[in-house]
């Protein structure tokens, strides 16, 4: 029989600092001290708020749709109903927690309806939606694809003109549970939260003009079947309801509260104290970049994908602008964190100045010919990438595992840059999305 | 450069200053000390246990080679490292799962490092490709990295003789000359293999805490059972878990932005309460920042350009709500802002490639009611005529110094 632990982490968000003099030599044994580490496990995967992805202005300086009459003779804007993505990102989402979509935005622009295809746009009316589609993927091999949307307040404007007072008109609102159904009961919830994997759509609907739409993770619940695999217990799951709820009786010391297999309760002793502190060093980790090609200034009202950036070049150009070819590290670029370096790969004995840590870098793209291949490589310094070749005329994601380069601490900057190249065949790459995140030697729900 | 002989993992290290000298390269420098042969005209260790590391391992080979030069660099049964007239070939179980040809080596000599790290492939779909193995290549005197990567299978030699520089006693002997052998027993990234044999950083100067893993022992190793004290246990999974209060902290802000200019935007609107900085929507984010965090890092790419004029000021903000003119709910919490500020003095032009990165320092965070926290640019430009964000970071910082950097406050 199954056996559930269930705990609540959606209020957490204080770390535990057990202390450590009271459990070393000389001290006198007692429960609660031990009991302490054990709570502290509980809390690390709460602490994380990672943001997934992110589309905004990013500068851009006009808004795609316009404010014009939409009665018209061609397509000036997006058609009612029509769904336009803007971003696509992939992670495996952190164990307990699910996603949010987050959208600030200034009041939506008009849309119209096709009367004839090419010569005749009526208005469709004013507002939109940004939506959230998920694909996840559990341990299992199982997977379902859920949709969320937030609406957003159209512009009272004659044609729905944009705002000209942006400051004062700008909104946010939130999509606080992105979460597969059905997760209420605990083999539910146990299923989702063991670590799964999520592939992400974010898209807009009707005449949506977006100041900022991000994607990230949020703490809420996390479920444990008792004869779950030792690596996937990233919480110690010690006490009942929520991390500082009540607490079962441990009679210290010992290696497990229910010493039997299966259904063995493997809560409360040094055992699985090891196999937490590892199982949170295996799966726990920052994401880095997750980058769209979308851009508002030049995206037009009928792409129904992310315009894409492309190259057809044979020596490597940078992703972002096309303007370098060779990693500048005083050059624009992103960051990554140097928070979550591991000892093994950042002993001490070498790693003071520096730090490195093992990524996945994801990139949705496709060549524009069937027998050509390109690569993508993401570099952290002159000595430091790690490269994705792409050798499909379909759209997908295309993974790259490798080690990069990360600051020690912030303060320490890091600048990512990404160049492609063809290296066979003719036209061009084309590169729609791109993703970096910190992931251990665990094997993952989806590849 | 770090002593690569000194490296917990190290099995064997062996160095010839002056090169090519096989009795000097025989001497183990590790911390093992133990010392391999000389046999017509390559190293030997005969049925070598330390060499039998069948997953992860690191080789390093430091040579002097052009493409004229051809043999065994490092032997392990047929597992082996070569060089054939300007390729690198990595060969495990027989088959040769990389054969690199190396852009920057020519008919003169130089220095190079080759480096050969192999770990468990997270990525595996079969046993067929449970490793994965990255060869770095670096010409010393060019100062170029070159890489090639593959996956394979577990190396299945056991019991074999570990043999450097040819496959075994007066056979496939390399031809170039060698200056420095290492075997590792861990996979070695790229970077720490630059920091080893090329040239170590200099220290940075950090904001806030430093985090590094406290490795906690494995259940393995039996330090958890019964009869063992379990108060060790306790005190290093404490240490751990509090070295592990910012293990998911990435970037709040981790962008890279259009080439317009921002000095032709219009959604803007002066500061209400500093009217020298002009505050750009396109450049307002909402977004949460790791609770374990009380400060946010910021930095952002900046072009300016202007006839004689070269100062501008950038100034980050974070705020609990989008600007002093949002929308008050109800009952609104009080209004918290902080800012960080930073003034560039130099002219890029206008062209694509111009501007430099400008530290603004840490800001401290302000947060909704559903824990978000809004950051947004603003600019005091004065007579800069172009100006642009080519791109933004706001990352985590935990702070335990008292002082209160930048401006702001509660409303």
């Amino acid at each position: 029989m199954a056996v559930y632990l269930k705990q609540s982490t959606f209020t957490t968000k204080d770390a535990q600092r057990p202390q450590v003099a009271p459990l070393t030599g000389g001290a006198l044994a007692k429960r609660s001290r031990a009991m302490a580490v054990m709570r502290a496990q509980d809390k690390t995967t709460s602490l994380g708020r990672r943001v997934i992805g992110a589309v905004s202005m990013a500068g851009s300086l006009t808004w795609s749709v316009p404010d014009t009459d939409p009665d018209n003779a061609t397509q000036t804007h997006p058609l009612t109903g029509e769904v336009r993505t803007v971003h696509r990102m992939r992670c495996d989402v952190t164990p307990g927690c699910f996603l949010r979509l987050n959208l600030v935005y200034v009041p939506s622009g008009q849309t119209q309806v096709e009367v004839a295809a090419g010569t005749d746009y009526d208005a469709g009316g004013a507002g939109g939606s940004v939506r959230v589609d998920v694909e996840w993927f559990n341990r299992d091999g199982g997977s379902i694809t859920t949709t969320h949307a937030l609406a957003t307040l159209a512009s009272p404007l004659e044609y729905g003109a944009s705002t000209d007072q942006p400051w004062v008109d700008v909104r946010s609102s939130t999509v606080l549970f992105v979460t597969p159904d059905d997760v209420v009961q605990a083999d539910d919830l146990a299923t989702w939260t063991e670590h799964v994997h999520a592939e992400i759509t974010v898209s807009h609907v009707g005449g949506v003009r977006m100041v900022d739409c991000s994607v990230e993770e949020h703490t809420r619940t996390v479920v444990r079947e008792v004869d779950d695999d030792a690596d996937l217990w990233t919480s110690h799951m010690f006490a009942a309801v929520h991390p500082d709820g009540d607490a079962p009786l441990v009679r210290y010391p010992m290696e497990r509260l229910v010493d039997s297999t299966p259904d063995g309760d493997p809560r409360g002793g040094s055992w699985h104290t090891m196999d937490v502190a590892a199982a949170q060093r295996l799966r726990l980790g920052p994401q880095l970049i997750g980058w769209s090609a979308w851009n508002e200034n030049t995206a037009d009202v009928t792409d129904d994908d992310i315009p894409e950036v492309t190259t057809s070049s044979a020596t490597f150009v940078r992703v972002v602008d096309a303007v370098a070819g060779d990693y500048d590290a005083d050059g624009p670029g992103w960051t990554l964190g140097g928070y979550a370096r591991g000892y093994a790969e950042n002993h001490p004995y070498w790693s003071a100045p520096n730090g490195s840590i093992p990524v996945l870098v994801a990139v949705y793209g496709a060549c524009e010919s069937n027998s050509a291949a390109g690569r993508v490589r993401v570099q952290a310094s002159d000595s430091s990438w790690v490269e994705v070749v792409i050798d499909s005329r379909s759209f997908g994601w295309w993974l790259g595992y490798g080690h990069l380069r990360c600051g020690v601490a912030p303060g320490d900057p890091s600048t990512v840059q990404a160049f492609y190249r063809m290296d066979s065949g003719s036209n061009g790459l084309q590169i729609r999305a791109l993703g970096v995140y910190r992931m251990g030697r665990y094997a993952p729900a989806e590849i | 450069m770090v002593d690569p002989a000194t490296a917990p993992d190290c099995e064997f290290h062996g160095l010839s200053a002056g090169g090519g000298n096989l009795a000097q390269m025989a001497v183990d420098n590790s911390g093992w000390g133990t010392d391999i042969s000389v046999d017509t005209g390559v190293l030997v260790e005969s049925t070598s246990a330390r060499a039998d590391l069948p997953g992860e391992r690191t080789i390093d080979v430091r040579v002097q080679t052009d493409n004229g030069d051809s043999g065994y660099l490092y032997t392990y049964g047929n597992n082996s490292l070569s060089t054939s007239f300007g390729d690198v070939i990595c060969e495990v179980n027989g088959s040769d799962i990389i054969t690199y040809t190396v852009e920057e080596m020519g008919g003169s000599p130089e220095d190079f490092l080759i480096s050969w790290a192999t770990e468990p492939n997270p990525l595996t779909t079969s046993a067929a490709d449970a490793y994965r193995s990255d060869l770095w290549i670096h010409n010393l005197d060019q100062d170029t990295w070159e890489h090639a990567t593959a996956t394979h299978a577990v190396a299945s030699a056991t019991g074999e003789d570990m043999v450097w520089l040819g496959s075994a006693p007066g056979t496939d002997q390399f031809t170039g000359v060698a200056y420095e052998l290492r075997l590792s027993r861990a996979y070695h990234s790229s970077t720490e293999t630059a920091e080893t044999f090329v040239a170590v950083s200099s220290d940075p100067t950090l904001a806030g805490v430093e985090r590094l893993e406290f490795p906690v022992p494995t259940r393995a190793t039996g330090a958890g059972d019964n009869e063992m004290y379990m108060g060790p246990i306790e005190a290093v999974a404490a240490k751990a878990v509090a070295a592990n209060d910012l293990l998911m902290a990435g970037p709040s802000i981790n962008e890279v932005c259009s080439g317009a200019f921002a000095n032709d935007s219009t959604l803007t609107m002066v500061d209400p309460s500093d009217a020298d900085f002009t505050m750009h929507t396109e450049f307002l984010r909402r977004r949460p920042v790791a609770p374990s965090a009380n400060r946010a890092r910021v930095r952002v790419f900046l072009q300016q350009d202007a006839v004689g004029v070269t100062s501008m000021d950038v100034r980050c903000y974070c705020a609990n709500a989008p600007g002093p003119i949002a929308h008050p709910s109800a009952s609104p919490d009080d209004y918290e802002r902080y800012y960080v500020t930073a003034t560039r003095a130099a002219d890029d032009g206008i062209g694509s490639g111009g501007g430099a990165w400008v530290d603004l320092g840490d800001v401290r965070i302000a947060r909704d009611i559903q824990g978000y926290s809004w950051f947004w640019l603003g600019f005091d430009a004065d007579a800069i005529d172009y100006w642009r964000i080519r791109a933004w970071t706001v990352e985590p910082v935990q702070e335990t110094a008292g002082d209160v950097p930048g401006g702001g406050g509660l409303g």
